[in-house]
């Protein structure tokens, strides 16, 4: 009973402050949405609106080949060119150094000449190196786009090699005439290949579904901010406890009937509430504003979240067990939640990083709770995918407050 | 003089303290260093990484073609020149494969349909490679998806080829012999092996006409996280020296100071003043050793002074504006943790967006709604040799939210104090 007066005065004189609400709700929703959209949103690269890369180009070939060129990579899905004919070289790389373009590519004049004499021509890609990400998928469609090119002007050559084995052209016009039929049927042809690959997710099961799931920014951006903003909530309940410490209620707590056991326990539980409501709030924001299904499966969501929440309360008291003033549970806070964050994935998908540099990153409580969130909301998984994440957090929670104990000093 | 004793004193004080030294040195470095092992895997200089190293892509691989294009395609994705990328599991049937993927113990499923090969052989009939993947990964199945493509389109473009001499053939009244069939098949075969990959055909260029080297984006990276996590721990600096003036009316100091000859102004000037001395510290010294370890190139030392020179000037002013929002340090204490993480977080918007593959750059502009915004893409602009004009309106900007910043801060404090 005691224990929970605690609770509820501690909850109390955390709602009571504009603060907490601001740390625990408006932050993350807002970086969630902020980042979300700057991902690429509901829509990813396929939404109705063109969100393909922008490209600028300098044609200085301007010649049938090149034209091609440009006809090839305005099939991309990835890249769409942004042809400025008053465009030069140094505008081009300022709009790129800008962030205006994702990348810019400049053909060589002689590219057509260089192309018909079985040469590879050399093309200038302008990318910006801070954004290495851009940099793969720009130069895979330009890749793409060169290789269409160059197997198109392939086919038409041996076509008229071929024919020409059989048949001797009556003139050079005659023999250019049938090249560049040739080339204008394999251009015309790519639009329709004979193969082509086709995606299918896990856990879609129309292609609405497949689409909603593959190109939802949020799938990543929800649980990672929820994992990091369950952190920076921890420091105005820290404060509490050194607030409590520096004033010495907690010694004047210690002479009432309450033991040393209740009053860890009743802040913990305070702490472990706060968290619950936040990721609980998070989770259905993420449900009705995001397209996140989190509560198709309400167990495993609840499991994960319960588990999170029990993590980040003992991380909580940890934080007010070696913090000894106001400033230091801002470091001791922040500290974390840069760290476990940045580590953790939440700042970068972990499947950008080396197979060590993943594992290192489950060492943190985050790592685990994002894994979880994304089966859930992304895969559309239930039980089987939160019970793991979910002992591992209890096994977190077991040390940080096996640690909080160990230091947590009542005086 | 009185300002210059007073901001020595508070400078002194800051960096006798740990949590300051913490702060402005050890955090930073700390998150930097943790970022290059992090996509670098720890390699030593010397050792030339890819960019965001990525661990190999475990895939399954189903082949329901019984022709010789299905194997071909199977005997590549399996080739020893792809190892370094791909982990690839014949799978006996699509069933086993996509529960490989559902447990996640592959990222990606290839299923080659039963008619690939008819396809690739015979006009008119289409055909799709089923790519069964995690739709909460994006890299592993983009990089799988790419290296098919490739291969799709040397195929694809083999049977078009054949489509079109056809065609051309018939509308001229010849018809295509089996050997010719046979020699176009040879000669474009035998060309496709001979071609380069990307690397013969681009030249990658930065910007500034540089040439990428091989672990480009992992230097690029790594000086946007440095650049970032320098302002954003300026700004914490600022506020944290400012909080110096609400710890000294809290402990009766201020008014002790106040009762001396002192003027009020030249009290506030020192306080800001020995914020501006530690940020032009921590600046330069986070600066040089982005410089000096993680091999950051900055660009220009003139315009980076002048960055120096604004940053100092804007984080200072910042500290004081926040700090004078508090009522006491309990609020400062909120104002440093909440207030200066969102506004820094929302400045370095450009750190959270580079493992975007499509960065929104309407919502990259947001970060120019904080001062720190305009640090960085300040930041950003001198390293990558943008146009002076381009530099100097960044810093402008900074400096005119300075003005704005000082001007608010310091008539509140001067108001409380009168």
């Amino acid at each position: 009973m005691r224990i929970l007066a605690l609770v509820f005065k501690d909850l109390k004189q955390q709602f009571q402050q504009w603060q907490t609400a601001f740390f625990l709700l408006i932050m993350p929703v807002i970086f969630t949405v902020l980042f979300g959209f700057m991902f690429g949103g509901f829509g990813g690269m396929n939404g109705d609106e063109d969100n393909r890369l922008p490209v600028g180009l300098l044609d200085q070939d301007q010649t049938e080949f090149s034209a091609a060129y440009l006809d090839l990579l305005d099939l991309s899905e990835v890249i769409r060119i942004e042809a400025d004919p008053e465009a030069g070289q140094a505008s081009l790389r300022e709009a790129v150094s800008d962030g205006d373009l994702a990348g810019a590519v400049f053909i060589p004049a002689g590219f057509e000449q260089q192309l018909k004499a079985g040469e590879n021509p050399t093309l200038t890609v302008i990318t910006d190196e801070a954004a290495p990400m851009v940099n793969i998928s720009v130069e895979n469609a330009l890749m793409e786009g060169y290789s269409r090119l160059v197997y198109s002007v392939l086919a038409a050559s041996l076509s008229q090699q071929a024919y020409q084995q059989l048949v001797e052209f009556s003139s050079t016009d005659d023999s250019d005439a049938y090249f560049d039929e040739g080339l204008t049927l394999v251009l015309a042809a790519w639009e329709t290949p004979a193969v082509g690959t086709v995606s299918q997710y896990v856990g879609a099961e129309t292609e609405e579904e497949a689409l909603a799931m593959s190109e939802n920014a949020f799938v990543q951006t929800s649980p990672a901010m929820m994992a990091q903003f369950a952190i920076a909530g921890l420091i105005g309940a820290a404060e509490i406890l050194v607030s409590e410490r520096r004033s010495r209620s907690m010694a004047r707590m210690l002479t009432t009937g309450i033991s040393r056991t209740g009053i860890l326990l009743g802040h913990y539980l305070a702490m472990t509430m706060v968290i619950f409501l936040q990721l609980l709030i998070l989770a259905v924001f993420g449900q009705i504003f995001l397209n996140l299904d989190y509560f198709a499966q309400p167990l495993a969501t609840l499991l994960i979240l319960v588990t999170a929440a029990m993590t980040n309360g003992a991380l909580g008291l940890l934080i007010g067990a070696v913090a000894k003033t106001s400033e230091t549970v801002i470091v001791a806070s922040l500290v974390p939640m840069f760290i476990f964050s940045g580590l953790g994935g939440a700042w970068f998908p972990l499947e950008f990083t080396s197979e060590a540099v993943q594992k290192i990153g489950h060492f943190t409580h985050v790592a685990w709770m994002i894994d979880g969130l994304k089966d859930i909301a992304g895969r559309g998984m239930g039980l089987e995918a939160a019970w793991l994440p979910s002992l591992v957090m209890l096994g977190f929670t077991a040390l940080f407050f096996s640690l909080s104990v160990w230091r947590f000093k009542f005086e | 003089m009185k300002a210059y004793q007073l901001a020595l004193k508070d400078m002194k004080q800051a960096f006798r303290s740990l949590f300051a030294l913490a702060f402005m040195f050890l955090i930073p470095i700390l998150i930097t260093t943790l970022f290059s092992i992090m996509f670098n895997g720890g390699g030593d200089e010397d050792q030339v990484e890819p960019a965001f190293q990525l661990s190999v892509i475990p895939i399954q691989l189903v082949n329901q073609d019984q022709g010789q294009m299905g194997a071909l395609l199977a005997d590549i994705l399996s080739s020893e020149a792809l190892s370094d990328f791909l982990d690839v599991t014949q799978a006996g049937d699509d069933v086993s494969a996509r529960q490989a993927v559902d447990q996640q113990d592959a990222q990606v499923a290839v299923i080659i349909p039963a008619d690939f090969s008819a396809a690739l052989t015979t006009s008119g009939l289409q055909t799709e490679v089923e790519l069964y993947q995690d739709p909460t990964l994006s890299i592993g199945p983009g990089i799988v998806e790419t290296i098919i493509n490739q291969f799709m389109i040397s195929f694809t473009g083999s049977q078009i080829m054949l489509d079109v001499a056809d065609t051309q053939f018939s509308e001229r009244g010849v018809p295509l012999p089996q050997e010719q069939v046979q020699y176009l098949i040879g000669e474009y075969t035998r060309a496709v092996q001979s071609m380069g990959g990307e690397s013969v055909v681009f030249s990658s260029q930065t910007p500034a006409g540089d040439v990428q080297p091989a672990n480009a984006g992992m230097t690029g990276a790594l000086g946007v996280i440095m650049g970032g996590m320098t302002i954003f721990y300026t700004f914490f600096t600022g506020t944290y020296a400012s909080n110096s003036i609400l710890k000294e009316e809290e402990e009766g100091t201020l008014a002790r100071l106040f009762s001396t000859a002192t003027p009020h102004t030249t009290i506030l000037a020192g306080k800001l003043l020995a914020a501006a001395m530690m940020i032009a510290v921590q600046l330069s010294v986070l600066l040089l050793f982005g410089w000096l370890v993680f091999n950051v190139n900055w660009g220009s030392l003139a315009l980076l002074v002048l960055f120096v020179l604004a940053t100092t000037i804007g984080a200072a002013t910042f500290g004081l504006f926040a700090i004078s929002l508090a009522k006491d340090r309990r609020q400062a204490g909120a104002i440093n943790g909440a207030g200066v993480t969102v506004t820094g977080m929302l400045g370095m918007a450009d750190l959270f967006m580079m493992s975007s593959p499509a960065p929104n750059q309407t919502l990259k502009a947001l970060s120019l709604l904080v001062p720190q915004g305009w640090a960085n893409q300040g930041l950003l602009a001198i390293s990558d040799a943008q146009p002076v004009g381009d530099i100097l309106l960044y810093l402008g900007g900074l400096l005119a939210w300075s003005a704005v910043m000082f001007y608010v801060g310091f008539r509140r404090f001067k108001n409380r104090f009168a």
